[in-house]
Parts: structure tokens; sequence; C-alpha cells
């Protein structure tokens, strides 16, 4: 039983990502725990639409930076400016001082760029020139990215990939979903303005803190430990979860309790967040048929470790 | 790999091997596979690298061709060769183990080394191999089994492995202990070949040592009632040829009997000596339990007086002098007891016929050329008016006069040794104390014979047993007076005194070697009938009806179905293990997660998909698929957030669970597949 608010703002961005209420369903948990999303998928199956719409429910500011070889991290703090008048230099902030910053193909600009970025994501604030500046709260950054075989792309290192909390493919849509939207062409911003704003900062960030206050038995905190353990252990896997990821996986399972109405995180809110937490985070070990799929294996891994009773 | 299984595993290569070294049978050239071994897993639980492929294939070959060389050209016995092959083989394996099917290998070349140990030997060394064998596979497989399940990382590995490494000791000494034996010991044994044999020869030549006057060589031990000394007859000899004494009966006769023991069914078995075969527990008073280490004679060494014999090798022989025979070498450790009846005199065995009257004559045989001895016998008992008194004072003469020597000069060509020893040298051990005795008794008329056998020996205090060595090999003489053989030693104890005294941790060994091989290798029918005797008059306290009764139904149990009584225990035993288990897990949890459990057992019965990683989510999915009703929903939303939220238990989870688990859907999952 979703939370009454919070299935408006299901519905809401349903309406412009049509037949994909898990990737919707998920980018909300992400953002209710607080965390980065990254959606990593072909192009041409709504990932910056998913990211728009989901900044168009929340009434809060939004920038997106589309990220090119030629970006310079400057582009993305922002820049100290001589001001001719006041004979001084003056802050000029970048794309990144907004609540939600959507980086739009995020594996197309060089690392260097890329990591000022990251780096604002792990510390909530900015600094240029020996300046500090707070970045606003809530904060957020949806990131899309191609997968990596295409070409002219760089992709992001572990680390990186590590301050996601949530890593979501979009996938194709389903046959009926594909012909209806064939059907019903429209601009693509006619489309996103009808998403209406169903959520205030203020909710939202009601919303975040009660998160953070759900029950969570020690059972719940073993399982998540069990899990990880797993995947340091499993021989198809160089590098498994880390502790940050453990982290995140207990906080987007919260989020996933409280989102479906819950005021205790329970083992399936553990099992479902699990693949799309931990798998962007894992270094596979090459060799062998083929590369494993790392969702499969965090299901697998799942799968063989028993729920808590 | 857990640095535990590495252990483990090279607990298990290094103890076979050592097993096998211990038995002595094994080619001193390949003790240096041991360390060699020892090497290789110092490096496995150092991480280093394993030895390359075609390393380990070329010492494969090699240790293959030397096993064929060993079998056809050698021709050393086949189960030698398998020993020779394990050896080599664990210590190539110590450098070549990557994957877990290695370890098996290892696992089951060590359970062979074990086997091929216990055939050929059965010492107590060979005990504690056996003990550290189960102690490290039961640990081996435990490890293996958590990095099978992928979870050797998260579980801490000592406790389950120490649980699981006693239990299975435990069980396998429960097992000893009640599973029925029915040849009385070990099965097999062919192969025991290496154990030092001791010798003992029937025929005494004077003043020829056989060089066992100083052989610490242990024969055998005694452990009985009566007080030692003990005088263990191995031979009679009655006609002397001026220099060698010799026997002049050869007939042997069976021992009736075989009567099985009164409470086992089988094992051991009673002989009886005909005259006493009455075995009236007055009768058997007082017994010796003799373990005979493995002889080259056939001789069953008995006290004299012997009433009846109590073996597990079968049938006894004896003859008409009371000298017990086995029916054939013992070349493994035996033992027996013997029962001693006060009012038996040695002597006076026949089996299955009558007892010819004692012919005085035989025993008072005299070679030519003695005539000194016999003015001197003359002399000695002159004036003394029984043949009694006249013993005395023979044995006391010789006491007097004749000192205790190993070191006699060879008798001068032409004079009997034994005239040698009265006049010349007046030096001798228990030969010529009791040949110049036996002698002088025939001379003053008095029939006598000398019997060969072993006396005295060391007390352990430990076990309380006697230790009889090679040494203690000994001579003495028995005459028959007023018609009954009395026994008299003439000889003076002379190198007692000579003797170290044994340090008190080797009678601590002794004694626990005594123990293995009476309790553990030779434990029988007859033991596992007293030991449930001694267990049920434990339980019955004092009352003695009911005690005795209950003896009774123990024995018609163990007599009527030998395997009813260990398998139910071993069942129980199981069961009570289970119960343990479940009763542990259930405390774990609480009275809605048991409901919870049970009602998800209750699914699994009738076909429900999932798996111990199922969420309760999961389960009620599977729940709507067997068409269970919305009490599913509620029992296990209810259930959830009372176990993992805040919420205490409503009136309705209770009436949710029964309404579950009455309910019977229509549709069986099982009938929807069919279709």
């Amino acid at each position: 039983m979703p939370h009454p608010g919070l299935k408006a703002l299901e519905d809401a961005v349903s309406l412009a990502l049509r037949g994909k209420q898990k990737a919707v369903r998920h980018s909300i948990i992400c953002l209710l725990a607080r965390g980065h999303l990254l959606i990593e998928d072909v192009p041409g199956v709504g990932k910056t639409t998913l990211a728009l719409a989901l900044s168009k429910v929340v009434d809060c500011s939004f920038k997106r930076i589309q990220f090119t070889s030629d970006l310079l991290p400057s582009d993305i703090t922002g820049v100290n400016v001589f001001n001719t008048k006041t004979g001084d230099f003056e802050f000029r902030p970048g794309p990144i001082f907004a609540n939600i910053v959507l980086a739009d193909e995020i594996n197309r600009s060089s690392p260097k760029t890329q990591s000022a970025l990251l780096e604002a994501m792990n510390e909530t604030c900015v600094s240029v020139d020996g300046n500090t500046f707070m970045l606003p709260d809530p904060f957020m950054v949806i990131a899309t990215q191609n997968p990596l075989e295409q070409h002219g792309t760089y992709p992001l290192p572990e680390s990186q990939l590590d301050r996601f909390m949530i890593s979501i493919r979009i996938g194709y849509p389903s046959p009926e979903v594909e012909k209806d939207v064939l059907k019903n062409i429209t601009e693509p911003q006619k489309l996103l303005e009808s998403v209406p704003r169903v959520l205030g900062v203020e909710e939202l960030l009601s919303f975040q803190k009660k998160c953070t206050r759900l029950k969570v038995d020690d059972s719940i905190i073993h399982y998540i430990h069990s899990i990880v353990l797993a995947s340091r252990g499993h021989d198809m896997i160089t590098l498994g979860a880390s502790t940050r990821s453990a982290q995140f996986l207990l906080r987007a399972a919260m989020a996933s309790a409280f989102y479906s109405g819950r005021d205790f995180v329970a083992p399936e809110d553990v099992k479902e967040m699990a693949p799309v937490v931990l798998a962007h985070r894992l270094v596979l070990k090459n060799g062998g048929p083929g590369q494993a799929n790392p969702v499969h294996l965090i299901k697998d891994i799942v799968n063989g470790i028993a729920a808590p009773v | 790999m857990p640095i535990g299984y590495s252990l483990f595993t090279g607990i298990l290569a290094i103890t076979g091997q050592l097993g096998l070294i211990m038995t002595g049978d094994i080619t001193p050239v390949l003790y240096p596979m041991v360390p060699v071994a020892i090497y290789g897993y110092y490096r496995l639980a150092r991480g280093k690298a394993m030895a390359p492929k075609w390393a380990i294939g070329a010492g494969a070959v090699l240790t293959m061709l030397l096993f064929g060389a060993d079998v056809a050209i050698a021709g050393t016995d086949i189960l030698l060769a398998v020993a020779h092959l394990t050896i080599i083989f664990q210590a190539l394996k110590s450098f070549d183990l990557k994957d877990p099917w290695d370890n098996l290998q290892v696992f089951f070349m060590s359970l062979l080394q074990v086997l091929v140990t216990s055939e050929l030997t059965r010492s107590i060394a060979f005990g504690v191999v056996f003990v550290i064998f189960v102690a490290a596979m039961a640990g081996a497989i435990t490890i293996s089994h958590f990095i099978k399940e992928g979870t050797s990382a998260r579980v801490s590995l000592p406790g389950p492995v120490t649980f699981v490494s006693t239990t299975i000791i435990a069980m396998t000494v429960v097992c000893f202990v009640i599973i029925p034996r029915p040849r009385g010991g070990y099965i097999g044994g062919e192969h025991e070949s290496n154990t030092p044999h001791v010798g003992f020869s029937g025929n005494v030549r004077l003043g020829a040592l056989e060089g066992m006057e100083l052989d610490p060589t242990i024969v055998m031990r005694v452990e009985s009632p009566a007080p030692p000394p003990y005088y263990l007859r191995g031979a009679v000899l009655d006609r002397f040829d001026g220099t060698a004494w010799s026997s002049s009966v050869f007939d042997k006769y069976p021992l009736p009997g075989g009567v099985p023991d009164n409470i086992s069914g089988n094992g051991n078995s009673v002989y009886d000596v005909p005259r006493f075969n009455d075995s009236t527990p007055a009768n058997r008073k007082t017994w010796y339990r003799i373990s005979l280490e493995p002889s080259n004679s056939q001789i069953a060494f008995a006290p004299a007086g012997a009433v009846s014999l109590k073996t597990s090798f079968g049938p006894v022989l004896a003859d008409e002098e009371g000298i017990f025979t086995m029916p054939e070498k013992a070349g493994r450790r035996i033992s027996y007891t013997v029962f001693v009846s006060p009012a038996a005199g040695p002597g006076n065995v026949v089996a299955g016929r009558h007892v010819p009257p004692v012919n005085s004559e035989d025993f008072l045989q005299m070679p030519r050329g003695l005539e000194r001895l016999q003015e001197l016998a003359m002399q000695i008992t002159n004036g003394y008016p029984g043949p009694l008194q006249k013993a005395y004072a023979i044995e006391k003469y010789l006491g007097q006069h004749c000192s205790y020597s190993l070191y006699v000069p060879a008798s001068r060509p032409g004079i009997s040794p034994i005239i040698d020893f009265l006049f010349g040298t007046r030096r001798g051990y228990c030969e010529h104390f009791a040949s110049a005795m036996a002698l002088m008794l025939r001379a003053a008329g008095i029939p006598s014979r000398l019997v060969a056998g072993y006396s005295g020996g060391e007390f352990n205090p430990v076990g309380n047993y006697s230790i009889i060595r090679q040494r203690d090999a000994h001579t003495w003489v028995e005459a028959l007076i007023n018609g009954k053989w009395t026994r008299f030693d003439p000889t003076p104890a002379g190198l007692a005194a000579a003797q170290e005294k044994p340090g008190r941790l080797s009678l601590y060994i002794d004694a626990l070697r005594m123990k293995w091989f009476r309790y553990v290798v030779s434990f029988s029918s007859s033991d596992q009938a007293r030991l449930l005797g001694a267990l049920t008059s434990g339980f019955t306290g004092s009352r003695p009806a009911q005690h005795s009764r209950i003896q009774a139904l123990a024995r018609f149990h163990l007599k009527a179905s030998p395997a009813i009584l260990p398998v139910t225990i071993i069942l129980g035993a199981a069961l009570a293990v289970i119960a343990a288990i479940r009763a542990g897990k259930a405390k774990d949890h609480s009275p809605q997660t048991r409901m919870y459990l049970k009602f998800r057992k209750r699914l699994g019965k009738m076909g429900a998909q999932f798996t111990a990683s199922s969420t309760p989510d999961e389960v009620l999915k599977e729940a709507a698929v067997l068409g269970f009703p919305d009490a599913a929903r509620n029992f296990i939303n209810e259930y959830e957030e009372i176990r993992f939220g805040k919420k205490p238990e409503s009136a309705l989870f209770k009436r949710n669970y029964r309404e579950l688990m009455s309910f019977q859907p229509n549709s069986p999952r099982s009938g929807t597949k069919v279709q």
C-alpha cells in the first residue's frame, strides 16, 4: 500500500514514462533515500524523459547539464568573474547549484569534468578558488549514461560509480505500450508539460526525514551484511560491495519500506533493492564464457542467502 | 581456501603417512616423504604457488612406475605396495592443491592409509592415529561443506568444527562399545607381521644359555587376584640324558567344552579340564587373565592347578602333564583367562579318557654317570623321615652350597654338566639348580620332573598386573609327594636386585598399552554384556530381586537379538540430537515466527515454490497461487509487522493462522501442473 502522497508522485512520473513502474518506483525511492541516481541504457528508451519528469514532479530548482567532451569543471561548479564595477571577484554559481541536477550522458565528458561533479555529489559542497559554497538541500544528481560499448565515451571509474546509490536500466517498453506511444505521438515538451508538480520541497524533506526513522530489526542488518559479504567472497567477482554500498542498501531498503507505507523494513525491501543498489559497483572477473550480468549475479547471491524469518 | 581447511587436509595427509610408518612395515626409503609433505602444506599455508602441472604429472607417472616395480619386481605384498604408493602420492599432492577435488583426493588417500594401517598394526599408536584421523576428517568435511555453501567467510568455523568432530568421536566410541562383535576382536589382522615374536623352547639343555636371560622383551602380561609371583608353566620335562632334559609325553587331547560364555552368545568359550568339569563358581575363584604377545610357540602358559580356560581363539589342547597348547601359533596378541582351583594339583589331566595312575617309574629315570650325585643325595636326605622333609633338605643344601650366576664356564668334556655344577664350579642358573634338585630327588626315591616356563616379572601397580619378560624365563621342579605334585624352586634369588627398576612413566605407558589391548582391541561380546550388566545394576540400585530380573532381561535381549539394543540406542541418540537441535532452533524464534514457519511448511507440502531465501512477501505470492484466501495476506503482513516492526500481536493473528492451517485449497498446484 504505497503512501498516498507518493502514489500521486508515481502516477505523475508515469505520465511521462509509461509502462515502466519499476524504474519509476526505484527512482522515487532513490529520491527519498537522498541518493544519487544513475540511469544506464541505450539511447532512446526514455532516460532523459524519466529524469526530467522526476525533476518536474517535485517543486524545486532544476538544472540540466549536457555532458560533452569539451565540458570543463568550471562549467559545472561555476567561476569567479572579475567585476569591474566593484573591482572584485564575484562567484557565478554553475548549474550544479540546484536541488535536482540532471547530468545527461555523463560518460561523454572527460574524467576531469566527471570528477568535479562526483566530488560535489559526495560532499554536498563546492570549492572554487579556496572558497567553499554549500549546495542546496535536497540535492540529487540524476546521471544518464550510455552503455560502455558505445563509441566516444569515457567510462566512469569504479570509485565514482560507487557514489551513485541506485543504478537502473529502463529497457524497451512492452509492445502494447510502445505501439500506444507511436499512436499518440506528440511533442516531447508537451508530454513533459503535462506532468504536474505534486510535491513541495518541504514535503520532500519531511519524507526524507521520515525514511530515516523506520524500525530496522537486527536480523535485517544481518541480512544486508550477509549479502554484502557473499558478494566479496564470490568467485566470479573481483571487487565486491563496499561498506558504503551496505549503507546505501540499508537506506534504499528504508526508503522502499516507507514508499510501501510501512514503518519498518521488511526482508523484501532488502531483496528488491539489492540488485539496483549493488550491481553497478561490482568488478567482475574476466574470462570464462562471456561476462556475467552483475544484476543476475546479485540476484543469485541473494537467492543463496536465507531471508530472515 | 580457509586456513583451517588447509590445516585439516595437512593433518589428514601427515597422520595417514605417520600411521603407516609407525607400523614398521614401510621401507625406510620413504620416510623422507613425511617432511616433504609437511613442507608442501607449509607452503600451502603460506599461500605459496603450487607446483607446475608437468612436474606433478611427471611425479605421478614415476610413482605409478615405482608401484608397478614394487609389485612385479620386488614382489611386495599388494597391501604394502598400496601403502608405499599413497605415501608418495600424499607428498606429491601437498604441492598440488588447487581445486576442492584435490583435497578430496587427499582425504581418500588418508582413509586408505588408515585402513592399511589397521591391517598392519593394532598397537595403541594406531588408536591415536585413528582418533586424530576421525577428528580431522570430520573437521575437514565440515569446513568443505561451509565452503560449498559459500558461507565459510561468514560463519565462525571453530565452533561447528569442534562440535562435529567431538560428536563423531563420541558416536564412534558409542558404536564401538555397543555394536556386536562376533569374533571377539577386530576383523582381519593377517598382515600383522613385523611385531617382534618371542620364543620359548621346550627342551632344556644344561649349560647352553639361549640368550634370553637378559632380554627385556615382554612376553605376556598377567592380571590376577592372586598375589605374585606367578609360576606359569610352559613345558614339563621328565627325561634327562646327562646333558639335556626332554619330554616323553607327546599325546595331546582337545579339552572338551567350547561352552559359550554364560552371557554372550559368541566370542569367548570355556574349556574345562575333565576332572574338574563341574566348573562351579567355587572352582573358578582364582583367575589369571593372560595377554600373550605374538609368539613363535603354541603354548598357552598357565599356572599349576588350572581347571578351565576361557579363550577367544578356539579349542585348547592339553597333555597329561597339564600343559596347554593352542590349535595354532598366535601370530598376533591374544588373551585368555585361566581358572585355577586350589584343590587341583599340577598335571592330572586327561581329556576324554580315564586318568591313568601316575607311573612313578617314569619320574625316577636317571642316566648313567651320576653316581656322585646319588651319593650326595643319600647323604643329604639321610635322617629325614618323609619325602617332603627330604625335598626341603635338598633345596636347602643347594641354596647353601651353590651360588647363582649367569656366567658359567663350559663344562669340561667327559664330565656331566650337573656333576660339574655340584662338585666343581658350584655356580649356575635356574636350570642347574632345578636339574640338580630333580635328579637328587629321584636319587632319594621321590618322583620329580622339571618345569620350564616363566616366573616372577615385575608388578605394575598402575594397572595391577605383572609384566613378564623374556628374561623371566625360569625352570623349577615339581615333585610327587603324597600323591600330589608339589612345586619347589631351588634357585636362589640372584639377578633380581641387579635388574634396573623401570621408571614410573614407563609403568604408566605399559598400563595404557595393556588397557588398550584389553578394553579396545580384544573388546568382546562378553565385555559388552558385562558393561550392560554394570549399567543396569547402576540403574536398579540395591533391590536384588529387580536387579536380577533386569539383568536377566538384558541377557535375554542380548541373546535374542544382539542388534536390537545397539540400534535402539543409536536411534535414540540420533533422535535426541535432532530434538535438541530443533528445540534450539525453536527457542530462537518468537511464537509468531514459529506460526509463520509452520504455515510456510504447510505451503511447501502443498507444492509451493520457495526456498529459505524467499521473503514473507514471496511466500504470500505462492499462497495466493495456491488459492489461499485473504487471511493469508493479513496473516503474513501482520507477521511481518510483529516480527520486523513494532506492532503487538492482534486477536486476528491467531484466528487467521488457524484458518490458514485448516484451509483446503480446491486445486492443489500439482493438479494445475498436469493440465
